[in-house]
């Protein structure tokens, strides 16, 4: 059969596919900063910084040098993994401040990913199946006010109740503790920090599932094979998650790569509402401070996160439905 | 014509499916005016026997296939009267009730076998499936029976482990009849088995089901608008106008002695590669509005002999002669059409 070779075309055309925007990435990570109004030393503007103390700083930061010899040095750094050393956090190496909070923010991600497909999917294919009835509404008319609330002001929100009126959680760090005895109660520290701002995360996404769902769903629910699993004599819930939920899953697969991306900006805002020390944070701070090396860094990591988990959802989409890259 | 169709049939007397009154309606929500779709159907069909449904699209054909299986979509329901199967009553318990007839007794093609299998499964896998639900062959053999059921309909048995995409139209057409028969139905229900299927792999179908029927000796409900492949394949047939069943008869009285002008008028529409086009004849109108049908005769205003007591009040089918029924007051006058 002709479906594995074709499916190694496939698979080379998306790989091809993703280098290129790699590539892409690489360049427009090194422009951002350098196109941005203001430079490392805007901050130290004030009364007996000179410009001849300026000249020296930019000298000394590398940003005198042509601007290809500055890409040039820019692409084999990043490339080994040298993303220097930070400026405000003069002369901590920005590696080790992506070593320390990526994995918070991935926990983070990851929590709110989980969620909201865990609890989404099953949502929207409850909607879908009870289209036009009572829970039909409730659930479609309660997904539409948490995809309209701003990620941000249900941040503040949810910080004021349940830190602030009725303190049952933390609104700031990541860890009470800085050492743990075990992993389990660094885990479980962490979780307890991570509680709001993963609610906060989850509930825009959750909506957006049970939303893709269940339109996906409708459209596969009027299909014969539906009509005739139903005809087979299984039980409604047989019929809708053994049959009707997988051919309706791409589309969920498609938003899920997307959501990594979105999820990387709404870290921004929650990680900066509650204080967290993730990525998300670093970001916001290294752009205030113009902190170019941790900017790069971390748009970086957050880019080819993205790119990564767009292209692993491409390769699930064969997993899950053979008629994409199989035999043509 | 007459003579194939009767030749083959092991007809028995013995009753097999009894429809009483059955009505059917469609309705949006609990204000919406009902759609009746099947309104006030007898029907009967002994084991062995075929029994052709005909009529135009919107008549109510498939949704009377779709009230036996009790497969009705979300909006329909059975409103009125009985559906006896092997003298079970099927029609009236609800839908969950009824899950152990659903395939092993009565099972169905349903129109368009293009989408009879989940694009995300294998065709196996799907034709295995009723196996499980209704534990008709135990789980060792089910493989070994599934490759039979495909050898009945020629198909190679490596197709198992493909998926529907692989397969061209007609191999998915009897694959589905495959899935179909699969446990050896009492009662099979074809809605417009060969339609979209290109005009050898029309017969081939038609041949396959008439085969199999031989076999497994099971009655067999055919709903089709091709009235030629209905005449050729049924022992009966039944025409429905309207929601309702205006003329049965046994296929070959019906289609050289009609005595419903619908009927009539069906039969001089088939196309006949002999005629010049211009002697096909079509029908002028359109059917009622099922929301809200006619007091009278439901094809008065589109029939020729209409006259007062047509718009006035509804006929009932009547026994014109053996096995032969038609709901019409001009019965008499049809022949002269």
């Amino acid at each position: 059969m002709a479906s594995t070779s074709s499916k190694k075309a496939y698979i080379a055309t998306r790989v091809r596919n993703y280098l290129a925007a790699f590539a892409a990435i690489l360049v427009v990570n090194f422009a951002i900063p350098r196109v941005m109004p203001g430079d490392p030393t805007t901050r130290f503007v004030g009364p007996g910084f000179t410009e001849e103390a300026r000249q020296e700083l930019l000298r000394e930061f590398g940003l005198t040098q042509p601007l290809w010899e500055q890409f040039f040095l820019y692409l084999t750094n990043t490339l080994t993994g040298d993303f220097g050393v930070s400026f405000a956090r003069y002369p901590t190496p920005v590696m080790e401040l992506i070593v320390q909070r990526l994995p918070r923010t991935l926990y983070l991600m990851g929590a709110s990913v989980t969620i909201s497909v865990v609890l989404g999917i099953p949502l929207g294919a409850i909607a879908a199946w009870k289209f036009g009835d009572r829970q039909d509404l409730v659930i479609t008319q309660s997904s539409l006010l948490f995809r309209s609330i701003p990620t941000f002001w249900l941040a503040i929100l949810l910080a004021f109740l349940f830190g602030y009126v009725v303190p049952l959680f933390p609104i700031s760090g990541a860890t009470s503790n800085a050492t743990h005895p075990s992993f389990i109660s660094y885990f479980m520290d962490l979780t307890y920090h991570t509680f709001l701002p993963v609610v906060t995360m989850s509930a825009y996404f959750l909506a957006g599932y049970t939303f893709l769902m269940r339109g996906s769903l409708l459209d596969i629910l009027p299909e014969n094979y539906i009509k005739i699993a139903e005809s087979k004599g299984l039980s409604e819930r047989q019929v809708l998650f053994g049959h009707a939920v997988a051919p309706a899953f791409p589309p969920v697969l498609t938003q899920l790569g997307f959501q990594i991306g979105r999820l990387a900006g709404g870290a921004v805002l929650v990680e900066t509402v509650f204080s967290y020390p993730g990525m998300g944070q670093l970001m916001f701070e290294s752009v205030l401070a113009r902190d170019y090396p941790v900017i790069q860094a971390t748009f970086f990591f957050l880019a080819v996160m993205v790119l990564g988990s767009m292209f692993l959802a491409e390769i699930l989409y064969t997993v899950i439905d053979p008629r994409i890259g199989g035999s043509e | 014509m007459s003579k194939q169709t009767h030749d083959r049939a092991r007809t028995t007397e013995e009753t097999l499916l009894s429809v009483r009154n059955l009505s059917t309606h469609y309705r949006e929500g609990e204000d919406d005016v009902p759609v009746r779709a099947v309104d006030g159907v007898d029907l009967e069909i002994a084991r062995g026997e075929t029994y052709g449904l005909v009529g135009e699209s919107g008549c109510g054909k498939s949704t009377l296939g779709l009230s036996l299986i009790r497969a009705l979509p979300p909006q329909g329901e059975i409103i009125d009267g009985e559906i006896h199967l092997d003298g079970r009553e099927i029609g009236q318990p609800a839908r969950s009730a009824v899950k152990d007839v659903q395939w092993a007794d009565i099972s169905m093609i349903y129109q368009g076998a293009q989408n009879a299998f989940n694009p995300v499964k294998t065709v196996g896998e799907q034709i295995r499936e009723p196996l499980r639900i209704h534990d008709v062959v135990p789980e060792g053999e089910r493989a070994g029976h599934v490759e039979e059921l495909l050898d009945k309909v020629n198909l190679q048995p490596d197709i198992t482990d493909q998926y529907p995409h692989e397969l061209s139209g007609g191999m998915k057409q009897r694959a589905a009849i495959a899935m179909a028969i699969a446990c050896e139905p009492e009662l099979l229900i074809a809605d417009e088995p060969t339609t979209a299927l290109d005009v050898i792999v029309q017969a081939e179908v038609l041949n396959m089901l008439q085969r199999l029927q031989e076999e497994l000796n099971f009655g067999m409900l055919v709903i089709s608008h091709n009235l030629a492949a209905i005449m050729k394949l049924s022992d009966r047939v039944g025409v429905m106008y309207g929601g309702e069943l205006v003329e049965t008869a046994p296929s070959e009285v019906l289609y050289d002695s009609p005595r419903h002008p619908y009927t009539a008028r069906l039969l001089r529409s088939l196309i006949d590669p002999r005629r010049p086009p211009e002697q096909v004849e079509t029908i002028e109108g359109t059917p009622p509005d099922l929301r809200d049908p006619p007091t009278g005769c439901r094809f008065a205003d589109r029939c020729d002999l209409a006259t007062e007591q047509c718009t006035a009040e509804a006929p009932s089918l009547e026994a014109m002669s053996e096995r032969h029924e038609a709901a019409c007051f001009h019965h008499d006058e049809v022949s002269e059409l």
